[in-house]
């Protein structure tokens, strides 16, 4: 089986919202490293987390958050 | 007030509060240095004068520096919101310093024990001795205790401690136990040749756990940060 990977729009959707990691982060209850890290998919956020973050955006998780590698698993 | 107001205030009671908890530890280190002299094995002495001022002295600066400490009151404005996290984003800048300097310290402090255990040596257990080696432990699991995240404030934990911090804290104490182990590996089998040598090597291989786990996580949060 292939490596699935966690991809993300999150940056896209943070600039697009006019926020700045660390308002986000404020927004969300966690570091500005936190979401640094999660942008560029160093870290995998919990579930929870990941929630938190879509509801900020008002967009389901799957808008944010995706499989690459997906098809090939 | 204004938010740079209220910051200022706060890192005001944050100095007057570390400067106490400074006293706090230099207070606790002339108690230490009073009580090792109850230990037996070593017919040496302070002066009952020396050992009275020297306990009632360190007493004294404890209790100012505990009453300073209870007394300075951080404002409620500064342990929420944008502000909290500001406070809290600077702490774990300099939290990441005292990680960097862990190894050094403890490097320091191995020459003294290794040579206060030679110099026991299984025969009469001198007060520096024992002081050093007090000591020594205090630091050590102090460090663990940090290194662990344990008491940190509740308003710094959202930056902290939360998911990152967490799964960095657990590589880095994971590297520290892996260490540890193979040091304690080590130990078990040296003591079959050398059981002097052995002892000497045990601060090392605990100095090398808690060294190790703190670079680890020095590391780990810099590259976190992107910086």
């Amino acid at each position: 089986m292939n490596e699935v990977k966690l991809g993300n729009r999150l940056k896209e959707a943070r600039v697009e919202a006019g926020l700045t990691q660390a308002e986000l982060a404020l927004q969300v209850g966690v570091s500005r490293k936190t979401i640094n890290t999660v942008e560029n998919a160093v870290f995998v956020p919990s579930t929870t987390l990941a929630l938190a973050l879509a509801k900020v955006f008002g967009q389901p998780v799957e808008a944010l958050f995706f499989l690459i590698g997906a098809d090939q698993a | 007030m204004a938010e740079d107001e209220i910051l200022a205030l706060a890192r005001r009671v944050d100095l007057r509060r570390k400067v106490a908890l400074m006293a706090v530890l230099l207070g606790m280190v002339a108690v230490g240095a009073g009580l090792s002299q109850f230990s037996p094995g070593d017919p040496e002495r302070f002066p009952p004068r020396v050992l009275e001022a020297v306990l009632g002295g360190g007493g004294l600066v404890i209790l100012i520096g505990v009453v300073t400490m209870l007394v300075s009151r951080t404002p409620i404005e500064a342990r929420s919101g944008r502000i909290a996290m500001i406070r809290a984003e600077g702490m774990r800048a300099k939290r990441n310093v005292a990680f960097m300097l862990m190894p050094l310290s403890l490097g320091l402090m191995l020459m003294g024990v290794i040579q206060a255990l030679n110099r026991a040596n299984g025969g009469n257990v001198e007060h520096i001795q024992i002081f050093v080696i007090c000591a020594f432990i205090f630091f050590l699991v102090t460090f663990v205790a940090i290194l662990s995240g344990r008491g940190l404030d509740r308003w710094a934990r959202p930056v902290l401690d939360d998911e990152l911090s967490r799964q960095i804290r657990g590589r880095a104490l994971g590297l520290g136990y892996l260490v540890m182990a193979l040091g304690l590996a080590g130990l078990v089998a040296s003591s079959l040749f050398n059981q002097t040598l052995t002892i000497d090597l045990i601060p090392v291989v605990a100095a090398l756990g808690v060294a190790s786990a703190s670079l680890r996580l020095f590391w780990l949060e810099r590259a976190a940060g992107g910086e």
